[in-house]
């Protein structure tokens, strides 16, 4: 069994916390899984992408089985566990962080919402990112692209404009 | 030979813990509460005439089980799914399900109707 610990507390059972920076999260949490490291550890900086962080260790270790929700729900994959650690660290510290909740096809959803508009992001770990804004009736958008080493302008545009609605 | 939804039938979406999973923040249901069912579909209640204590009793004796209790719904009316398109198998089995329908497939449009419906959506909690 393995445990979290980011700046602070234990979070899960075992012994597992991860990299001095955000940045090293990524590699050292891949090194975890491959077997080159038996620890790593993490101190963010800033409060609040931590608690980010916890989030999703929290549920990748709770839905990395099929049937996590005891109805036929999928299992998220390391791949997308992996993307949705990058996301994060590559995501601008200058706006407000989503929400994020695990989804019965196997992926992370992170959400942005405000009185009319919402962005939805899903991370199935299958090398791509899925997106929707919706800010009217009207006003819809939507896409698919290659998630590599940066957030997608188009992304990076609905996200800022749900936080501004 | 299935019933028909009318557009101004109110639709429910049950809701199972965990809480924060499905609502957001700001008490209003999240793109997730609207997940797509194996057979394709968004399975549904129509509740149309139905007092708030005869909505959480059908829900329990119809959709819940031992360890997924209802905590809350999701409703809207019908329109809001006509208006995109998509359509009701109301199969009324159990009583007063249906399935919402025709969802594209294409995981980016797909997540934009399903954010759609949730954006459209009001959340009462189970008091």
């Amino acid at each position: 069994m393995s445990s979290i610990c980011v700046n602070g507390p234990q979070l899960l059972p075992g012994d597992f916390s991860l990299g001095a920076t955000i940045g090293d999260i990524v590699k050292k949490t891949r090194d975890y899984f491959d077997g080159n490291s038996q620890t790593a550890s993490v101190t963010s900086q800033d409060s609040k992408q931590r608690d980010m962080l916890s989030e999703i260790f929290e549920i990748y270790h709770e839905c990395k089985e099929d049937n996590w929700d005891e109805e036929g729900a999928k299992a998220i994959s390391r791949a997308a566990f992996i993307d949705a650690i990058k996301f994060i660290e590559i995501y601008p510290n200058y706006l407000p962080l989503p929400e994020v909740v695990p989804t019965m096809s196997g992926a992370f959803d992170f959400e942005w919402d405000s009185e009319e508009a919402r962005c939805n992001v899903e991370l199935t770990g299958d090398g791509n990112i899925v997106y929707a804004g919706y800010f009217s009736e009207n006003d819809r958008d939507y896409g698919t692209k290659p998630f590599k080493r940066y957030i997608p302008e188009a992304l990076l545009d609905i996200i800022k404009r749900v936080i501004d609605e | 030979m299935n019933k028909v939804v009318a557009s101004e039938d109110e639709v429910t979406r049950f809701i199972r813990p965990k809480e924060k999973r499905y609502v957001n923040q700001s008490g209003k249901l999240k793109t997730q509460a609207f997940s797509i069912s194996e057979d394709g579909g968004i399975s549904v209640f129509i509740t149309t005439g139905m007092t708030e204590q005869k909505i959480w009793e059908h829900g329990d004796e119809h959709y819940a089980n031992d360890k997924n209790i209802i905590i809350g719904r999701g409703y809207f009316l019908a329109d809001n799914v006509y208006k995109l398109n998509l359509q009701f198998d109301y199969d009324d089995e159990p009583p007063r399900h249906a399935n919402i329908i025709s969802i594209p497939v294409d995981s980016d449009k797909n997540l934009s109707y399903r954010q759609y419906l949730a954006k459209h959506a009001k959340y009462q909690r189970r008091s």
